[in-house]
């Protein structure tokens, strides 16, 4: 239940929207400049007509929304499938974005729980038809779930959210039901139809924010006739106001209007343009330079490369077209109490000051590829404190030595220790290494690495508890960040004494507090609205214990063309809500 | 050089003062130095000395064959009252082929490996000639059936490595006599080759040169060659001439200490099996720095002779005794009489 | 030559085996070695352990690695059923393997992506021949010049010059560059020849320059070498004594003589890149087989990689193969020596 992210594949979700830093007090305006989506609407218009033309460097992994795992497809799975709940439209200067929003999609409301969030209720739309025409009912919701369970066929995407918490699992977490293509008499009682417009879940636990999951692009509808299991990427029935009307898997999508979608029944989408167009160039800088020379509007995948960077940077009027907001993807250091010196909480802590998070920055981008991180929750998610900083890094982040001297003293090892870090070879990985390594040197902690292939790496490397001990391993670099805006999806995982498993555990340094644990139960019943609370708290309380050290929040630089209409990314959105852009100009 | 009109009995090709230069990085190479000689109509004139005496260097001179390399080639030239120096290239080009033709050394290397004979034949009547393909073939076939080639229809589609030494010289000569040339210069033309094809090979040149009329200019270091084959001799030392001669006096009455030497080192079926070869011992000096005096004085056993150390301080001048005899040295021709090894 | 030509092609088939035997070793193995379950590569990374084992069991990955060539290479020959849960798939033969990534049979996709590199390829062979030879020959003939010395130093510049550099100052410059030279206001994009020859042929000319100047600059040096060695040769100058015209001495005679390197050179050359151009086509976003590998490596899409090494080796043999027979054409010599 987690999104490790490389740099290829970064997570910038609609869904990964809010925060609690609300200090811009967004309103609408066409404010153009530098960060002006941040700070309201850019360029509010109700013009439509055109083609929006967006940029990747490489296809979804799937764009069955069921067996999609990437951020930037999950945004533009917005296009073409709807959900139960959605993040609010945004473009409209009228309308206050709230962080972390949900409003109410393909239901006519938020979902209905009972008291201990084991059952959750919604009513369909009326009037709401899928793009061959037909309408879409509770039936095709629940078709949408059951293929998930098929994972010989559909995989690849967040089913892992689902399997054990709609069936019944064995002791290996493993479900009963085996999907619709082997089991072809209904199955998935859990999920219940009791009229085409009514859709009941019954959870095997409890549940509070699981409308963010119902916000998930593969909980969208598939109707079963139209199902094609694995080859369903390249033929997707669209319930949004686009349609796939061509795919070259490779080189690019057009889409153009849903036909039998209406305005009427969508109050999240309001769509201007008659096409959109993705072109896939497995060259980033080619992407850029057509961005520049404004041939494409947008990249669908993210910032753009270090050379258009520095000269958006340092040319006003490319600057006063480009955003810098954060992505949601945290760097952050496990620091394992299993290892020799660091069972001793003011050890962890020596490091906490010790490291040099102005270096650590520089290596993972720069200012314009990041923030400083105090605390484990990014500003996109609620609960995130922008006052907390349990460990100081000094007035100009290089490091707290004074306080790392003391608490090596405090811990007994006055002249450091020596411990070993375990780090990934994708990305700036090798260099955050080499940052901690000297970082660590000044308070004469002597640190060696151990270098891991990625693709083993948060497995069965240091996601197994026995061999991070094995191997000695007091630090690990991890890139971590949340699949929906919610502490449940990003902290309770790095924490959860519940979770500690022999291989593949989230709960990397194996903590099992009864203060951590507790906060997480409660977590699991309370109100959405006291979720906040709960996270920051249990935040504050793991940055107490020293386990994990944050060190950076990623910031994308995004480029928009100027033609582009109702462009928002307020309240902390990681990438622009596509569906809702217009053109200009009209073409 | 008096000028006059050139009647029949005048020399065919007429050198004079010849000088051929390669600038290098090491300085300059003086290859000829100076050298002058006629070819008469139908002559075979012999050029014989060691390797890097300059013997073949005149040969590529007189094609004008040196043009594309850094060699500079001064004094004359004068083939039919033409100086083939500073003739134009295209009129040297009209010349190469038709009316001076030459026959290389090494006929693997010095035919396209790539092309039949037979084409390489007919290109080379077809270049001077305005006649069909067909016409070239023919003309080809007969060219190499006279230079003795068997089934000459078949062997003109094989290739240059499908023949032997002495077929692929023959192939060469062909080429070179397809335009019944006027001159054929004949570069070492039967080194590369066993005893007894050189034989051959000689007395088709001898017979072709009856047939054509052509005059041949035989650049060889073989004396025996130069015995059977020529009617005048040139000897080239250290790209000069030291003596020349016609063939029968030469071989009587060699003047220079050089060809003494020549003479000495040639195998002869009548000496003694002992000192059957006598090699000149030494080597001939770097053509970068020639001694200022006689330049074969470091290797000649004469030198004390002549008094005054002329021999290392002044280089003799070729003396022409007026009938058609020339020789370079500083010895008397007393002195030469008395001093020569009896011929045995 | 017959039995020469026989067991040529014995000899290539044996390599192909040998390379797919090696392929499928290294694809197979190498995930074992570093402890990674195969069924990951054939799936998502929320499976847990109990569905990769039956993925596992669904490809067969269980059973032992030559029961798993063998079905492989007799997938080639008879054509294989597949599933992809819903329906069953025919893979026919020759089934190079089927991508459960993309749920595609892999020869469908390297036969969609052959063309594009073979007209990359092709096309730019023909420039960098044209021109690497023409300026090498022309460098050869006049030595020292003073177009000698450029072409010497251009040659410098293109052989040191990396394709990615060139490449990526064609795009910038032909799209976002200046006005005059903006001639790809709208990129530069693939277009299939069958669809409209005249943009297929506008969007093939960059790259086809970009490939073109490294290897025309490769050639002009090989060519220029080769030529002033030919021209020092005893049968140039036999040509030259013919009386022949400069023409006919360089353009018959000499250029007769560079042409088996060069020959030699092209048909590696080419069936090298014919196994995918990978980088020119990644900076252009061309959908080429170096294109489709570079994508199926960085989404672990194994099949994929082993169809499109097997064919990248196959052609890379029969461009051997072709080489070799040509050279028995072109140089009399090897012909009868056989």
């Amino acid at each position: 239940m987690r999104l490790l992210i490389s740099a290829g594949a970064v997570v910038a979700t609609l869904v990964t929207a809010g925060c609690s830093a609300s200090a811009d007090k967004d309103n609408g305006g066409d404010a153009a400049g530098f960060d002006a989506a941040r700070k309201g609407v850019v360029n509010a218009s109700d013009a439509t007509g055109g083609t929006l033309r967006l940029g990747g460097t490489s296809d979804c992994d799937s764009w069955d929304p069921a067996a999609t795992y990437n951020g930037f497809c999950w945004n533009m799975q917005r296009l073409m499938t709807r959900t139960l709940v959605a993040s609010p439209g945004y473009g409209d200067p009228a309308r206050t974005m709230k962080p972390g929003e949900l409003v109410p999609d393909l239901a006519t409301a938020l979902g209905e729980s009972n008291a201990d969030k084991t059952v959750w209720t919604y009513k369909l739309r009326p009037g709401v038809k899928f793009s061959s025409g037909a309408a879409i009912t509770s039936t095709d919701i629940k078709y949408g779930f059951q293929r998930m369970w098929a994972t010989d066929v559909i995989s690849g995407g967040p089913a892992g959210y689902f399997l054990c918490l709609l069936d019944t699992c064995d002791g290996e977490g493993n479900p009963a039901y085996q999907g619709p293509y082997k089991d072809k008499t209904g199955g998935l009682a859990r999920i219940e139809t009791p009229d085409p417009q009514t859709i009941v879940f019954k959870l095997t636990s409890s549940f509070a924010d699981f409308d963010y999951l119902m916000a998930l692009p593969a909980t969208a509808p598939v109707p079963k006739a139209a199902d094609t299991g694995g080859t369903y990427t390249r033929k997707v029935t669209a319930s949004g106001p686009f349609v796939m009307s061509e795919y070259t898997p490779g080189q690019g999508v057009t889409w153009t209007r849903n036909p039998h979608w209406s305005q009427d029944t969508d109050e999240v989408r309001r769509p201007k343009v008659d096409k959109v167009t993705l072109t896939l160039l497995s060259n980033p800088d080619d992407l850029d330079a057509r961005l520049k020379n404004g041939s494409l509007d947008l990249s669908a995948g993210g910032g753009v490369q270090p050379t258009f960077q520095s000269e958006i940077l340092n040319t006003a009027s490319l600057k006063a077209n480009a955003d810098n907001p954060v992505s949601g993807f945290v760097g952050l250091f496990a620091i394992f109490p299993t290892a020799p010196s660091l069972d001793n909480v003011h050890c962890r802590r020596a490091i906490a000051y010790a490291l040099d998070k102005r270096d650590l920055l520089v290596q993972s981008g720069g200012s314009f590829g990041g923030d400083f991180a105090a605390t484990l929750l990014p500003p996109a998610v609620p609960g995130h404190d922008t006052k907390a900083n349990a460990y100081p890094s000094g007035a100009d982040w290089t490091g707290d030595l004074d306080k790392a001297k003391h608490e090596l003293v405090e811990c007994g090892k006055p002249d450091g220790f020596d411990t070993v870090m375990a780090y990934t070879n994708s990305g700036s990985d090798p260099q955050i290494f080499a940052s901690v390594q000297a970082a660590l040197k000044r308070v004469g902690i002597t640190v060696t690495g151990k270098q891991q292939d990625e693709s083993v790496y948060y497995g069965s490397y240091i996601g197994a508890p026995a061999n991070v001990k094995q191997q000695q391993l007091g630090i690990a670099a991890i890139g971590w960040a949340p699949d929906y805006p919610s502490g449940n999806g990003f902290l309770s995982l790095l924490v959860d004494g519940a979770r500690i498993q022999d291989e593949g555990t989230t709960n990397y340094v194996s903590v099992n507090d009864d203060v951590l644990n507790g906060l997480i139960k409660r977590a699991t019943t309370a109100p959405l609205v006291e979720q906040a609370g709960i996270f920051q708290e249990l935040d504050k309380q793991t940055m107490e214990r020293a386990i994990y050290i944050p060190y950076f929040y990623q910031k994308f630089l995004l480029y928009r063309n100027p033609r582009l209409t109702n462009v928002d990314l307020r309240a902390d959105l990681g990438s622009y809500d596509l569906v809702n852009l217009g053109v200009s100009d009209g073409k | 050089m008096p000028v006059e009109t050139t009647p029949p009995a005048d020399p065919l090709l007429s050198v004079r003062d010849l000088r051929v230069q390669f600038p290098t990085d090491d300085g300059l190479v003086r290859a000829v130095d100076g050298l002058s000689f006629d070819v008469a109509p139908g002559e075979i004139v012999g050029v014989v000395g060691e390797s890097g005496s300059g013997k073949s260097v005149t040969g590529q001179a007189i094609l004008g064959l040196l043009r594309r390399t850094r060699a500079r080639v001064t004094g004359e030239i004068r083939f039919d009252g033409r100086d083939l120096v500073t003739a134009p290239e295209a009129e040297l080009r009209r010349l190469r082929g038709a009316e001076l033709a030459m026959v290389f050394q090494d006929p693997l290397s010095a035919l396209h490996p790539y092309y039949t004979v037979g084409s390489q034949v007919s290109e080379a009547y077809r270049v001077h000639n305005r006649v069909s393909k067909r016409a070239a073939r023919e003309r080809a076939v007969q060219m190499l059936d006279r230079v003795g080639i068997p089934e000459p229809h078949r062997r003109y589609g094989a290739y240059p490595h499908e023949f032997s030494g002495g077929m692929r010289q023959r192939v060469m000569i062909a080429m070179a006599l397809v335009c019944t040339p006027r001159l054929l210069i004949a570069d070492e033309p039967t080194t590369a080759l066993d005893v007894t094809v050189q034989a051959q090979i000689l007395e088709l040149l001898g017979d072709l040169r009856d047939e054509f009329g052509s005059a041949v200019l035989l650049v060889t270091h073989d004396l025996g060659v130069v015995a059977e084959t020529c009617d005048s001799v040139v000897v080239m030392y250290a790209g000069q001439c030291v003596e020349q001669a016609g063939v029968e006096d030469l071989f009587a009455r060699p003047q220079a200490p050089y060809t003494w030497g020549l003479l000495g080192s040639m195998p002869r079926v009548d000496r003694d099996r002992r000192d059957r070869l006598a090699p000149i011992g030494g080597q001939p000096p770097s053509l970068l720095a020639i001694p200022p005096g006689c330049a074969f004085e470091p290797r000649c056993g004469y030198h004390e002779e002549v008094p005054e150390s002329r021999c290392v301080d002044e280089r003799p001048a070729l003396v022409h005794d007026g009938q058609g005899r020339a020789v370079r040295c500083h010895l008397t021709a007393g002195q030469r009489l008395t001093l020569r090894p009896v011929a045995p | 030559m017959l039995r020469y030509l026989l067991g040529r092609i014995a000899g290539a088939l044996t390599v192909v085996v040998v390379v797919s035997v090696v392929t499928f070793a290294i694809f197979q193995l190498a995930p074992r070695l570093t402890g990674a379950n195969m069924a990951f590569y054939y799936t998502g990374k929320s499976t847990s352990e109990a569905q990769a084992a039956a993925v596992a069991q669904k490809f067969g990955f269980d059973k032992p690695l030559p029961e798993q060539y063998w079905t492989f290479m007799s997938g080639i020959v008879a054509g294989r059923d597949l599933s992809d849960g819903v329906t069953e798939v025919r893979c026919p033969a020759p089934c190079l393997g089927y991508s459960f990534r993309q749920n595609r049979p892999v020869l469908e996709m390297i036969g969609e992506a052959f063309p594009v590199t073979l007209g990359l390829t092709l096309g730019a062979a023909v420039l960098w021949l044209l021109f690497g030879v023409a300026a090498g020959v022309l460098s050869a003939v006049r030595r020292g010049s003073v177009f000698d010395r450029l072409a010497t130093a251009v040659a410098l510049i293109g052989v040191s010059v990396p394709e990615f550099f060139t490449g990526m100052l064609l795009i910038y410059l032909l799209t976002s560059g200046p006005a005059w030279l903006r001639l790809y206001p709208d990129g530069i994009n693939y277009v299939p020849l069958t669809e409209d020859p005249v943009g297929w042929f506008a969007a093939m000319v960059p790259p086809w320059t970009c490939l073109a100047l490294l290897f025309a600059a490769l050639y002009a040096r090989l060519t220029r070498a080769t030529m002033l060695e030919t021209l020092s040769e005893d049968y140039v100058r036999t040509a030259w004594a013919k009386g022949l015209p400069p023409r006919t001495v360089v353009g018959r005679h000499g250029l007769r003589a560079v042409l088996p390197p060069i020959v030699t050179l092209v048909g590696l050359d080419v069936g090298a890149l014919l196994g995918g151009v990978v980088l020119v086509e990644t900076l252009f976003s061309f959908p080429g087989l170096g294109r489709l590998a570079y994508r199926a490596i960085t989404s672990q899409d194994l099949p994929v990689i082993m169809g499109v090494t097997i064919v990248g080796a196959l052609l890379i043999v029969c461009a051997n193969l072709i080489v070799d027979l040509l050279y028995g054409v072109l140089d009399p010599r090897v012909r009868n020596a056989r």
